[in-house]
């Protein structure tokens, strides 16, 4: 599999559509050998690399599509950053023994977005043990629902998943995954009562 | 429709302007019941997030999985490596016969029909009498499930889901003839995502006669191949066909 060019593959995942996910695959394979430097300059088992890198791959596909990447730096310069900060985080989190990231929120979360007053107020109401109960309750909105919320989270916006899911216009998708949404919250305040 | 879900999808989508930006964040910190809405909606979100990023993952390591194989082949092979690699094999057979041999197809159809298949949920979408199909089904009165769907599947309205519940239903009474029949009408439908060919070699390898595996490999090939509905089962499974 000879690499394709970067400018290629940004074009490609901003473009949209299905292909992108070919060239999500081509981003993977483009930057592989970073995997083994891990493994040289941070003596990173290749495994534990290789879970680094392909979170690396994930945060520079959000970041493309999100528009968070400028092209101020080449996408390689770019890659290599996330790439050694992620592996210098762990090298810490190893060596100071602070294993617990997973009670901390997502460093992606929506949260983020709110000014730090309202922040704080919300994050104090959001249950972070309920990530995986949501996941697990995703099999129960149907399959369409679930794909549609998928391809939202994905960066797709109503309009393209409209063309996408053959809905007849961006509001009716809207509407749609509003109510896939609620669905959702509706399963798992479900459990919630259940579970009291 | 919930107006306040409306504004809060709004907001994250960046789409409101600067002045209901404002007021939306007040809002937050005054009306209490309007926070927690807030928080569920990220809540959902991000483990949506979450969930695509799990996925994610697992397509990469597939592809690391692949990708390191030339890079390991390359390697020169030394008497001591060759003495390790042949002591390693030995375990791995060892271990293959003792532990580790692939479960039969019929076994995997088995166990994904009962993880996956025992209960349908109930769509708020569907139809009245498409719900009452899936009540029976899950309370496994599959008499009464198969009377409920039939007429179903000659209406256009209901007629792939129709068809895709009765399969399953014909499917977990092990009429697999029928299930096939099922499977093979609803894959000609030009739907969207399909489980028409994925459910088909999932009732193959059910059945698991003749030349039924071979049939369901086809399948699923297929299925990895385009991309279709059940992708990521079929990778799995095909290395145990």
């Amino acid at each position: 599999m000879d690499p394709v060019s970067e400018n290629l593959i940004l074009n490609g995942l901003k473009s949209g559509g299905l292909s992108r996910l070919h060239f999500e695959k081509e981003l993977y394979i483009k930057f592989f050998y970073l995997i083994k430097e891990a493994n040289k300059k941070y003596g990173i088992e290749s495994e534990e690399a290789a879970s680094i890198y392909s979170d690396t791959i994930i945060a520079v596909i959000k970041n493309i599509n999100s528009g968070k990447f400028e092209g101020r730096s080449s996408l390689k310069t770019y890659t290599y950053q996330i790439f050694s900060n992620k592996c210098v985080d762990l090298l810490r989190k190893k060596t100071t023994n602070q294993g617990k990231l997973e009670d901390t929120m997502p460093y992606d979360s929506l949260v983020y977005e709110l000014p730090d007053n309202t922040r704080s107020v919300i994050q104090a109401l959001i249950a972070q043990d309920e990530r995986q109960q949501i996941i697990d309750r995703l099999k129960e909105i149907g399959d369409k629902c679930k794909e549609l919320l998928l391809l939202f989270e994905e960066g797709y916006n109503d309009k393209e998943i409209a063309g996408h899911m053959n809905y007849q216009s961006a509001d009716v998708v809207k509407t749609t995954r509003l109510r896939c949404l609620e669905k959702l919250k509706l399963r798992l305040t479900r459990l919630l009562h259940q579970n009291e | 429709m919930n107006n306040s879900l409306n504004l809060i999808d709004d907001y994250f989508s960046g789409i409101l302007t600067d002045d209901e930006k404002t007021a939306f964040e007040k809002r937050c910190l005054a009306d209490s019941a309007f926070s927690k809405e807030v928080a569920t909606y990220i809540s959902l979100r991000d483990a949506l997030n979450a969930h695509l990023q799990q996925q994610k993952k697992q397509e990469f390591a597939q592809l690391y999985q692949q990708l390191s194989i030339p890079a390991k082949s390359a390697k020169i092979i030394t008497f001591k490596r060759i003495a390790f690699l042949v002591a390693a094999c030995v375990l791995l057979v060892v271990g293959w016969f003792a532990f580790l041999q692939p479960p039969s197809p019929q076994k995997i159809a088995d166990k994904y029909i009962a993880t996956n298949l025992n209960t349908l949920g109930l769509n708020m979408g569907n139809s009245d009498s498409l719900q009452a199909g899936i009540a029976a089904y899950n309370s496994k009165s599959y008499a009464k499930a198969e009377e409920l769907f039939i007429p179903l599947t000659i209406k256009p309205e209901t007629a792939p889901e129709a068809i895709k519940y009765l399969g399953l239903t014909h499917l977990a009474i092990k009429q697999y003839e029928e299930a096939l029949k099922n499977f093979d009408q609803l894959s000609a439908m030009p739907l969207h995502t399909n489980p028409g060919q994925f459910y088909k070699a999932l009732t193959l390898m059910a059945r698991s006669e003749g030349s039924d595996n071979k049939q369901a490999k086809e399948i699923l090939q297929n299925i990895i191949s385009k991309n279709l509905y059940g992708n990521q089962e079929a990778r799995n499974w095909i290395k145990s066909i």
